[in-house]
């Protein structure tokens, strides 16, 4: 590597180096800060810096994902299909980490690992419908079709997924925080100190995602013999 | 919502955990595995590159 290159590389990398600096700040701060003493929550109320940024990260990777979709659509592009495909992926990853810490959080604050609620159930849902995604994909042998095809359904997805876990458990009582006037999350998401923690997760861990994701990509595009 | 907090009785938290210093112990163990993870992701990434120059 030349002297040039060396800062270029750096300064491209520069995203996944701040998504390792953010999430690792959260994890310093995340445990030592101030949180709010809340009955029930007790010290859990920590794991809005690590659960709920699994969230945030798959439902910007599965946004990123119907990007290319739309892009592989128009463009007529296998390469942006590949890159849906994994982005979504990376998001199904995310997705099973938020369920599994949501699940461990529900266990001891709710009582039970899972709890037929619609936040939950609607996730679990989306979750059958992204897997879908991938069944629909390695059961199309041409390129062009398995493009097109799995490009129309994963707007479908996206779509119904926003309605399953941004929607309906909103108009309906839930447990979870954040919906069906269930007050939890407006109590303590007004509290600065967490903000302070919660927003740079966030952002951190996405960025992480699309770091993952990233690599991910190179390698089935090196995999892939394109002609 | 607000009754709970209002009506005086102490919340549980891991005072004694901070106070006696090991909430230390647990950064480290987390920022240890983070660190490891970040690590393999910087190494994927140079041997991807490799391959990409090669092509």
């Amino acid at each position: 590597m030349d002297i040039v290159s060396v800062p270029l590389e750096i300064m491209k990398n520069t995203w996944k180096y701040l998504g390792v600096a953010l999430v690792f700040y959260s994890l310093i701060v995340g445990l030592l800060g101030p949180v709010p003493r809340l009955v029930i929550l007790n010290e859990t109320i920590r794991n809005l810096y690590f659960h709920v940024p699994m969230w945030f990260t798959m439902i910007t990777l599965f946004g990123a994902s119907v990007g290319y979709s739309i892009g592989s659509l128009r463009k007529n592009s296998l390469r942006h299909d590949l890159t849906a495909a994994v982005l979504a992926e990376v998001g199904v990853l995310f997705a099973v980490a938020g369920l599994l810490t949501g699940m461990v959080w529900a266990k001891f604050t709710w009582g039970a690992f899972w709890t037929n609620d619609p936040k939950l159930n609607g996730t679990a849902i989306s979750m059958l419908i992204y897997l879908a995604y991938f069944v629909l994909r390695s059961s199309v042998e041409d390129p062009e079709k398995k493009a097109r095809l799995s490009a129309v359904y994963n707007v479908f997805a996206f779509a119904l997924m926003i309605v399953f876990i941004g929607i309906l458990p909103r108009l309906t009582e839930s447990l979870h925080p954040g919906n069906g006037g269930n007050p939890a999350f407006s109590n303590y998401d007004l509290d600065s100190n967490m903000r302070a923690v919660f927003y740079p997760a966030v952002l951190g861990w996405i960025l992480i995602g699309f770091w993952i994701a990233q690599i991910k990509t190179r390698l089935s595009f090196l995999e892939t013999p394109w002609d | 919502m607000n009754h709970f907090l209002q009506s005086g009785a102490p919340v549980e938290m891991a005072d004694a955990f901070r106070a006696d210093g090991k909430i230390y112990v647990v950064i480290t163990v987390l920022g240890i595995i983070f660190a490891c993870l970040t690590l393999y992701l910087v190494y994927l990434d140079r041997r991807i590159k490799k391959l990409e120059s090669q092509k």
